[in-house]
């Protein structure tokens, strides 16, 4: 109405852009010490089936000999005889050996979407992007895994990793905040580059609102299991689920600055949802046919009401 | 439709001008979004840079409405819609109350007949309209107003209403009954007449009019224009007209009676629509003639007419003066005036006047009757006059019977006579700021008048207004007058500074009435009237006049040629006549609910 225009009345909560950097400092990374205590029972869920190197507490299929008994193998030429079980052997008709697990430790890549779409909304969708990844990096670290930080689009961002052990935690806490959102980014582009540079593979956390991954079934193909656990993190907005803005009025693209008119009727709006819904649907079964873990995050949903047990269900948080 | 102001249809201007500001503002609607992707299944029609086309939303259309609204009410719009049923109007009724309305050619009379109908007519009317009803004969009359009155206290007014009087005030009426309506729109004139009067070629009245006539073309004899005057000394003459309105011959009795007895009787033969003079010499003074014309004519009343005599008394002046000079020359340029020019010298308090005029000269008490004084001189007891006073300040006039009608202009006055502590004893009816220049004051026997300025010292003497002032101060002080004899309807009006206490009239019922302090008395019957009075106009201090019917015009009982002309007329009935309806006040409060309305919205 004319005159809501003229006293300025019609601003619609998180119809704009957060862009001062008064409030990106106050939207960080920082986790709090209720969410460390969860964290603390918790590790990444990870298949035996993965590669990784030989320091970690992760169990894998391989076997080493030990005093801690797993299974017997028969002894061979060149066995340490200080592992030799001499009991079994005595119920045998041969030497057997004593073997133990081989642990070991994980690849895990944290994909960041840095495109201006997740530094959209009130509070924007990249602080909670920022406190997934601090937690899946302190569950990384914690563990003994190996992590790798990869962002993609936005500019002068850096890949950080691999790092390892608990001590990297704060370093990666900076890496967030220093973070840049801007234009667009490919998420295609960014796991090809994953694929080609990382031969044993490893766990996958893509944390992005995958608004550019229209074909994410393509895509998630050339990450295939076992070599590749991935799970997508969707992140949307509220106002991206429900939009509250109604009339007539310009859209502009925060990524691409481009700008439409449209007559957003409750029609227009109800078709929206539709939309919204179908393209949900579209990304879930994507995941599905690749064994990929797809979770939808709410971007103003709590971290330890909401989106921990949320994962948790899905097994993509394990306890220890 | 029509526009009182049809430049205020150039608000209409706004009207694209509002959809371009409703365009420029749609575009600042803007809203930043994650990613274009999910909007793109919208209607492409409306997507960027492609022409805009004008969505019609209720703000907009509010707008428009709002901008239209004030826009025509500027234009004050009019509209001819249908008078709606149940819809109040206003009826005025217009009835002829002049004496041809007391012709019988219908039973009882043409005005018993009228009075019927207009009652009928009033109870047909419906209750939430307004009905005035306004007499018309030799005056014009409001006889009631239902806004103001009940329909009851109307209808019995209307019964009461006598007929009486010479002419038909049409026009006035019309602007007494224009004075009466609330409102332009349902009006409803009836008129109620028989149509005996010559309606002026020029005459037109824009609202429609319902005309009743009543009575026919019947032959009319009246006798009219008496007058009584004396010849010489002991030798009167009876003068009169005998009309005849008819387009046959007749021969008639004339007969002349004093006090019951017939004194002369003659025989008169009237030529076709003709006015006969009639004159009968008598050699003794009347008191009161009745002339009477035999025939059998609808309207009796005009068949006789009376008329009084008696001599009148000049008005008995008195000029003390040792230089009379301007003051007798205006005082002998006034008629029936018996002036006396006394010497101060010989002035002796015996002789009675009507007036004495006193100039440079006091005598040692007041006389009785009026008196003016010019130039007072000093050291009486009378007037305690001390030196002069210069006029030098703008003249302050109390209008009133002697100054009402004076313009002072161009007098050079200069000095005026100077009375302390005037202003216990005195009125001042002109003054020069301060000074006062003349003075009235009420003594025990009569009117006193002080004229301060020196007559002898500036132009007044030379000027017009002097022997209007000196004519003034007489006529007030004449006694009242009465005509010889009056229509039937006139009112009698006696000067009220002239009018002494007292003074009763007497119709020809018997019945005495006190005439009141406005000095009016109206004559509602035909017949002799007498006035008795303390200040003897005759010696017997009763007086006889007349009060007779007979008019040229109004004893002509034919109704006018224009009545067929306007009985063609073809009057509306109130539900199919149309009213003008202004839609500025619909059109305004229609603005106020749209902007309520979207103020409502815009708050919402």
């Amino acid at each position: 109405m004319w005159f809501r225009r003229i006293l300025r009345l019609n601003k619609e909560p998180g119809s704009q852009v957060d862009s001062s950097s008064e409030i990106q400092r106050s939207y960080s990374a920082s986790l709090s010490s209720a969410i460390f205590r969860q964290l603390n029972r918790l590790q990444i869920q990870a298949s035996k089936e993965l590669s990784g190197s030989r320091t970690g507490a992760r169990s894998s299929h391989r076997r080493k000999p030990s005093t801690e008994f797993i299974e017997h193998r028969s002894y061979t030429a060149g066995d340490d005889i200080r592992y030799v079980d001499w009991r079994a052997s005595a119920r045998q008709d041969g030497v057997i050996i004593r073997q133990g697990e081989l642990t070991k430790s994980v690849n895990i890549f944290i994909l960041l979407d840095c495109s201006g779409s997740m530094h959209w909304g009130a509070p924007p969708k990249s602080v909670l992007q920022k406190k997934l990844a601090s937690m899946l990096s302190y569950l990384a670290l914690d563990y003994g895994d190996r992590l790798y930080l990869q962002p993609y689009g936005g500019r002068g961002n850096k890949a950080l990793g691999p790092i390892s052990g608990k001590g990297q935690f704060n370093s990666t806490a900076r890496y967030l905040d220093q973070l840049n959102y801007s234009g667009e980014a490919s998420l295609g582009q960014a796991l090809t580059k994953l694929r080609t540079s990382v031969m044993n593979g490893g766990i996958v956390f893509i944390l992005s609102d995958l608004l550019e991954a229209d074909r994410l079934s393509e895509i998630l193909g050339g990450l295939p299991t076992p070599a590749w656990m991935v799970n997508v993190v969707h992140l949307l907005h509220p106002q991206e689920l429900a939009p509250v803005i109604r009339g007539s009025i310009e859209l502009e693209d925060v990524e691409t600055h481009k700008k439409v008119n449209f007559d957003l009727t409750a029609r227009a709006l109800a078709k929206y949802h539709q939309r919204v819904s179908d393209w949900q649907k579209r990304l879930d079964m994507a995941c599905v046919e690749h064994h990929v873990s797809y979770t939808l995050v709410n971007t103003n949903a709590s971290l330890e009401g909401e989106v921990l047990p949320n994962l948790r269900a899905k097994n993509i948080l394990v306890n220890r | 439709m029509s526009f009182l102001n049809p430049l205020g249809l150039l608000g209409m201007i706004s009207l694209p001008l509002i959809i371009g500001l409703h365009l420029f503002f749609e575009r600042k609607q803007h809203f930043d979004v994650s990613s274009l992707v999910l909007w793109s299944f919208l209607d492409k029609k409306s997507h960027g840079s492609k022409p805009r086309r004008i969505k019609l939303s209720w703000l907009l259309l509010l707008d428009l409405l709002v901008a239209a609204a004030i826009s025509l009410a500027f234009a004050q719009p009019q509209i001819k819609l249908p008078a709606l049923f149940g819809q109040g109007r206003q009826v005025i009724i217009l009835v002829d109350t002049s004496t041809s309305m007391l012709a019988v050619d219908l039973a009882p009379s043409r005005f018993a007949a009228a009075k019927a109908d207009l009652i009928e007519l009033i109870g047909g009317v419906e209750s939430q309209s307004a009905i005035a009803v306004i007499a018309l004969g030799n005056d014009v009359e409001l006889v009631g107003d239902t806004s103001e009155i009940s329909r009851a206290t109307l209808t019995k007014r209307i019964s009461e209403l006598t007929a009486g009087g010479s002419g038909f005030q049409l026009q006035a009426g019309f602007v007494l009954a224009e004075a009466t309506l609330e409102f332009e729109q349902g009006v409803e004139v009836h008129i109620f007449t028989d149509g005996a009067f010559d309606l002026a070629d020029d005459w037109e009245y824009e609202l429609p009019i319902d005309w009743h006539f009543y009575g026919k073309a019947w032959p009319n004899q009246a006798v009219t224009d008496l007058q009584m005057l004396k010849i010489s000394e002991g030798v009167y003459q009876l003068y009169a007209n005998i009309l005849n309105h008819s387009t046959d011959e007749s021969v008639h009795q004339i007969r002349v009676i004093e006090d019951g007895v017939e004194v002369h009787r003659a025989e008169v033969k009237l030529l076709p629509d003709s006015s006969q003079p009639y004159a009968l010499t008598l050699h003794r003074e009347p008191d009161y003639l009745h002339v009477e014309l035999s025939g059998s004519d609808p309207l009796l009343e005009d068949n006789s007419a009376g008329i009084g005599y008696w001599s009148e008394k000049k008005l008995s002046v008195a000029l003390v003066a040792a230089k009379p000079g301007a003051l007798e020359r205006a005082l002998r340029a006034i008629p029936d005036l018996d002036l006396t020019v006394i010497d101060p010298l010989e002035y002796r308090d015996s002789a009675r006047f009507n007036l004495t005029v006193f100039r440079e000269f006091l005598p040692a008490d007041w006389p009785a009757g009026s008196i003016l004084v010019f130039d007072p001189p000093s050291g009486s007891d009378l007037l305690q006059v001390r030196g002069v006073n210069l006029i030098n300040q703008p003249l302050e006039i109390h209008y009133g019977p002697i100054t009402g009608d004076i313009d002072f202009a161009g007098v050079r006055w200069q000095e005026s006579r100077a009375i302390p502590l005037w202003q216990s004893e005195f009125d001042p009816l002109v003054a020069a700021g301060e000074i006062p220049l003349l003075l009235q004051a009420e003594l025990p026997t009569g009117n006193l008048l002080v004229f301060l300025p020196e007559l002898t010292v500036g132009n007044l003497t030379m000027h017009p207004s002097f022997p209007l002032l000196i004519s003034n101060v007489v006529e007030t002080n004449r006694e009242f007058q009465v005509e010889q004899s009056y229509l039937i309807g006139e009112i009698i009006k006696f000067p009220q500074i002239s009018l002494p206490e007292g003074i009763t009239i007497i119709d020809p019922a018997g019945i005495s009435t006190l005439l009141d302090n406005k000095g009016e008395f109206e004559l509602r019957q035909f017949g002799r009237y007498s006035v008795n009075s303390p200040s003897e106009p005759t010696d017997t201090g009763q007086i006889y006049f007349g009060v007779n019917s007979g008019d040229y015009e109004e004893s002509d009982l034919r109704p006018r040629p224009w009545t067929e002309d306007v009985s063609d007329q073809e009057i509306d009935a109130w539900e199919d006549q149309k009213i003008l309806v202004d839609l500025t006040p619909w059109l305004l409060g229609s603005v106020i609910i749209l902007l309520v309305l979207e103020a409502w919205r815009a708050w919402r």
